[in-house]
């Protein structure tokens, strides 16, 4: 039989002891489920008491059950849930009853959110905010997948392909009409036309950046001189011992990542090697993957030990070597610098510039200050404001693509070759469709059901 | 009886170019048609080609059919639309002298050997083991063969509309085939038979027309012949007339517009939208004070005129008054009265590529019985289902197919059973998603050598062909070959990059508004490519890097042309498949997957599920 046939059953709660835990049944059998175990088949969408049971009619619980006939279900098909008290041994008899029905089996991983995708009850794009939503950590990611969710990004690209289909149609009405009694401004419309698009994706577009960071996470990297304290800083902020401490110079050598929610973001911080002039390949090593790691960031702590200044109290060479040891560019807006002088507690005094925070990861000095610096940066850098229409890589890749085609259709001239342009809104139009799910079906899905854990 | 191994009925443009084909192929062809005299005739405007439609003519000429030569021997006024924009949009159009096309026509055909013309008025089709089998005559003769191409027009079912009155008619004063029609309708054979309509204008003595007054369109010079094979056009080249419709005539349609036989409900077939009538033109384009008509001769020597873009059902004496009042033509009389003609038409979608019908083989159709409309689109079926005849009663040969990807007859066919056609449908460039690549230009680079594999294409052409296919290869080598630094470049006044590299050929003429012409002093070995070949080598080198991108589209097209989905699949038995989708796929029997992602209403989703399944069935 084909799978697809087949009725597919799984646990929707967390495993383990719990007050309730929700089976879930889609399929042909999904009623016949119900009558076995339950006892008889309740009223559609009315949560209904029943006795569980085995398929020998031995009883395994009380609880609820829920019926949902095809097509009003979540999933499309005939749809079962199993509402029974939260633990694994009664857990694991109705999924030993459920198997052996005929031709039930247990989900595979994303299989419900799959079929309900595959009987059109979500599109590509709702399926990866329901993604998003089940798999956000924090605040902000949770906000930006729920109102995707409600407004996906779908509709914005259906209004877009209306609007480049009514572009497209001119066009064609220049080319093959060109021997009929035509408007005369049908060339100076659709440049117009072509401008309000380019304009209209561009303004999403911008905010592009800022989605695809809420998903990700923000990149913080810290580095600084070997032994500024960059570890314990970050045990400090991630308050555990993810980083090997060591007062020995050049421990870290390669890049230590802490994932953590820091006020409703989700934020990856990375530890990285020292950086200094040395024979040691490991740390050459350690040393090209901290100038990576800057490279890729969105913030940059960049510690210097106050000893440092204590002892050479040039600000300005400490900053301005680091930055070049790093690569990176202090004057460019991203990603954003926030200097950071250590280990204030083992220095007896010192007259520091007010711009600089000061802090000791020991004794917990400006700490609470540091945590406020990083969160307005991440406010400056994200926003908190309206959740980014575009969260995704993917969608950013297309929707370049479209952008990039429109604006080479832009730079021809309607009236001299016209064809070109009409090829170039041809490719806007397919790189819009991947958004909803329109286009290369195939390649699409495999990704998106690889990587996709829900639903058991 | 008579034994054939191809019937043609009908000696319109499909006919004609069917039964032509097929006896090109070696097979004996008849062709069988009411009336002999009428073969070649153009029943509604007397003009060939334009966009889309231009492309088809030239394929036509590619493999080696008859539409191409028949308008270069009796265009009188031949003009290149879109001339000033891209090759890819070039539309070749010519009129006619209705006279000397039908002449050349039928002296094209008189050079056939193995094809015989026979006046017969079919109504009854001869079925055997679920097989085409032969073909009766409303007088009881019989032909028997093992294929046939259908090709009516407008003659199955026909009825002429003109305002209130009604008339059984294949054209204006010719008899329908009513016989046939009943046949077609019969349960047995499963086909979905519908009606479609089409229009045509009066028709107006030239010698009563104001043509002093009037704007004038004249032909280009030089004429640009359709077939590659014509050297230059001697038909002397006249000028049409323009002139507009007027808030007057608008007024007089408006008042009538209830004794319009489209508008009275009188006709249930539906019409063209891109080829209106001027009573849809006023009443759908109310804001418009004014629409342009064409005053195009019927022929040298042949005083008829034919007013392009007022095509009407409107009762005589409502023509009469509407004419009237169009400048230039107030005193213009009316030789034949303009009408609605409704038709019976088989949903093509009950057609494989090869345009056989799938459940009675055997039997290929062609032209409007088709849903389609326009002469080039017809007579691209027609050659196309005479090929197919002509390989199936070889036996066993592969159905000769063009995808979307190699010809706009391709495309055009491939719309149509998918589609189907809910209204008639015409050839336009914008159907082709490849139409960088599928030129007027190189319909003959595209498809003459597919020809000559399957045998369509004669030896005149075969040869012809040949040498200009070495000269081209040559072409291409050369344009690597030369190459310039940017101070020589400077000597033929063309700017170049100041990096110091040098530049092709071919990277030149990538460039806007640079031609092979100016490359000669440069390179004097370009001065051996013939003239008439440079437009096409320019386009080529200006539309390469489009042409690149367009490549992996084709590749991926093709990959799912090739998926064949088998004839008899039970789509009931494949799972997720919605009842919706299964009840598309039913219908349509899609032949490959590439025909199942076209299917209006099918899913992503449901192709997916599909794909998967052949995947694992094969």
């Amino acid at each position: 039989m084909n799978r697809q046939d087949e009725t597919i059953f799984a646990l929707a709660t967390p495993a383990g002891r719990a007050a309730v835990q929700i089976f879930r049944v889609s399929g042909k059998g999904a009623a016949r489920a119900l009558r076995r175990l339950a006892g008889r088949l309740p009223q559609p969408r009315v949560m209904t008491y029943s006795t569980i049971t085995d398929i020998d009619g031995h009883k395994i619980d009380v609880g609820m059950t829920a019926w949902f006939p095809s097509p009003a279900s979540p999933t499309g098909e005939d749809y079962a849930e199993f509402h029974l008290h939260g633990t694994p041994h009664i857990g694991r008899m109705l999924m030993l009853a459920l198997e052996q029905l005929p031709a039930f089996r247990l989900a595979d991983a994303g299989e419900f959110t799959r079929r309900s995708f595959l009987n059109g009850k979500m599109t590509l794009d709702q399926t990866e905010a329901l993604a998003d939503v089940i798999d956000a950590d924090t605040e902000a990611q949770h906000r930006q997948a729920m109102a995707r969710l409600d407004a996906p990004l779908s509709k914005l690209t259906d209004t877009w392909r209306l609007q480049l289909v009514a572009l497209m149609a001119r066009l064609e009405t220049l080319i093959d009409f060109a021997d009929e009694d035509i408007p005369d401004d049908l060339s100076q419309d659709i440049h117009h036309r072509l401008e309000m698009l380019i304009a209209n994706i561009g303004s999403v577009l911008k905010d592009a950046d800022r989605g695809v960071i809420i998903r990700d996470g923000v990149n913080i990297v810290l580095i600084g001189r070997p032994n500024a304290g960059k570890s314990t800083l970050l045990n400090a902020l991630a308050g555990r011992d993810d980083a090997i401490v060591s007062t020995e110079e050049g421990t870290t050598r390669d890049i230590i990542k802490v994932s953590l929610n820091m006020g409703g973001y989700a934020v990856h911080l990375k530890d990285t090697a020292g950086l200094r002039q040395t024979q040691s390949l490991a740390e050459k090593e350690g040393i090209k993957r901290t100038i990576l790691a800057a490279a890729d960031s969105d913030i940059i702590l960049m510690l210097i030990d106050a000893q440092d200044i204590e002892n050479n109290g040039d600000f300005g060479s400490h900053w301005t070597s680091i930055c070049a040891e790093a690569g990176i560019d202090n004057t460019a807006s991203k990603p954003a610098i926030i200097p950071v002088l250590t280990k204030m507690d083992m220095i007896a005094d010192l007259s520091v510039d007010k711009d600089w925070l000061s802090i000791s990861a020991e004794t917990g000095l400006g700490m609470d200050q540091l945590r406020m610096v990083i969160q307005s940066a991440m406010d400056q850098l994200l926003g908190s404001g309206e959740a980014a229409m575009v969260s995704r890589e993917r969608h950013r890749h297309a929707l370049m693509a479209c952008q990039n085609s429109l604006m080479a259709a832009k730079d021809i001239d309607p009236a001299c070759e016209p064809e070109l342009i009409a090829e170039d809104l041809r490719h806007a139009a397919q790189s819009l469709g991947r958004i909803s799910g329109q286009v290369d079906v195939e390649d699409l899905l495999d990704e998106i059901f690889s990587s996709f854990c829900i639903g058991k | 009886m008579s034994s054939y191994d191809v019937l043609v009925v009908g000696g319109g443009h499909a006919g004609v170019e069917a039964a032509a084909a097929a006896a090109r192929m070696g097979a004996r062809v008849a062709l069988l048609t009411m009336r002999k005299d009428t073969i070649g005739d153009m029943s509604c405007n007397p003009a060939i080609g334009g966009l889309g439609k231009g492309h088809l003519v030239r394929e036509i000429d590619a493999l080696d059919g008859l539409m191409a030569k028949a308008i270069d021997a009796s265009g009188i006024q031949f003009r290149m639309l879109n001339r000033s924009r891209g090759a890819a949009v070039h539309g070749p159009r010519a009129q006619a002298d209705r006279a000397l096309y039908k002449t050349a026509i039928h002296q094209l055909l008189n050079d056939i050997p193995n094809l015989d013309v026979i006046e017969a008025l079919i109504g009854d089709v001869i079925v055997s083991d679920g097989r085409f089998a032969g073909l009766i005559s409303e007088d009881g003769c019989a032909y028997h063969a093992p294929a046939a191409v259908l090709t009516t027009g407008t003659f199955l079912g026909g009825i002429i509309h003109l305002g209130d009155e009604r008339k059984e008619a294949g054209r204006f004063g010719e008899n329908p085939s009513n016989a046939l029609s009943r046949r077609l309708r019969d349960p047995a054979l499963n086909l979905q038979v519908g009606r479609l309509k089409t229009g045509t204008p009066a028709r107006l003595d030239g010698d009563t027309i104001a043509w002093d007054r009037l704007e004038k369109q004249y032909a280009d010079d030089p004429p640009i012949p359709f077939s590659t094979l014509t050297d230059r056009i001697t038909v002397p080249q006249i000028p049409c007339g323009i002139t507009r419709t007027n808030a007057e005539t608008h007024r007089i349609i408006a008042e009538s517009i209830h004794l319009s036989a489209v508008y009275s409900g009188q006709i249930e077939g539906q019409g063209p939208r891109y080829c209106p009538s001027i009573e849809d033109k006023v009443v759908r384009f109310k804001e418009r004070n004014a629409h342009q008509i064409f005053l195009e001769p019927e022929g040298l020597n042949d005083q008829t005129v034919y007013p392009n873009g007022i095509s009407t059902s409107l009762p005589r004496h409502v023509q009469d008054a509407m004419i009237a009042t169009i400048e230039g033509l107030e005193h213009a009389r009316i030789k034949q009265y303009g009408y609605a003609i409704e038709y019976d038409y088989i949903d093509p979608r009950s057609l494989s590529r090869a345009l056989e019908l799938k459940a009675l083989p055997g039997l290929y159709l062609a032209g409007q019985i088709n849903g389609t409309t326009g002469y080039e689109e017809a007579g691209a079926q027609g050659l196309m289902a005479g090929i197919n005849a002509a390989l199936a009663v070889g036996g066993g040969a592969k159905p000769f197919i063009l995808d979307r990807a190699t010809a706009y007859t391709g495309v055009m066919i491939d719309d149509l059973i998918t589609r189907g056609a809910p209204e008639p449908y015409r050839m336009f460039t914008s159907r082709a998603e490849y139409r960088l690549l599928l030129r007027a230009d190189n319909a003959d680079q595209r498809l003459t050598d597919k020809g000559i594999d399957i045998g369509v294409v004669g030896k005149t052409r075969r040869e012809a062909w040949l040498d200009k296919k070495q000269i081209l290869a040559n072409v291409d080598h050369m344009l690597d070959a030369c190459s310039a630094t940017p101070s020589k470049l400077a000597t033929i006044d063309i700017a170049a990059s100041r990096d110091g590299r040098a530049q092709t050929a071919r990277k030149l003429l990538s460039r806007e508004g640079i031609n092979l012409a100016q490359l000669i002093p440069l390179w004097p070995e370009l001065a051996k490519i013939p003239d008439k070949y440079h437009g096409q080598i320019e386009t080529d080198c200006r539309y390469a890097a489009y042409l690149v991108r367009q490549k992996s589209d084709i590749e991926t097209m093709r990959k799912d042309e090739a998926l064949e989905i088998p004839a008899n699949l039970e789509y009931n038995n494949i799972g997720g498949l919605s009842a919706e989708s299964v009840d598309i796929l039913r219908r349509h029997r899609p032949e490959t997957i590439a025909h199942a992602s076209r299917l209006a209403g099918l899913t992503p989703a449901a192709l997916l599920v599909l794909i998967r399944y052949i995947h694992r069935a094969a």
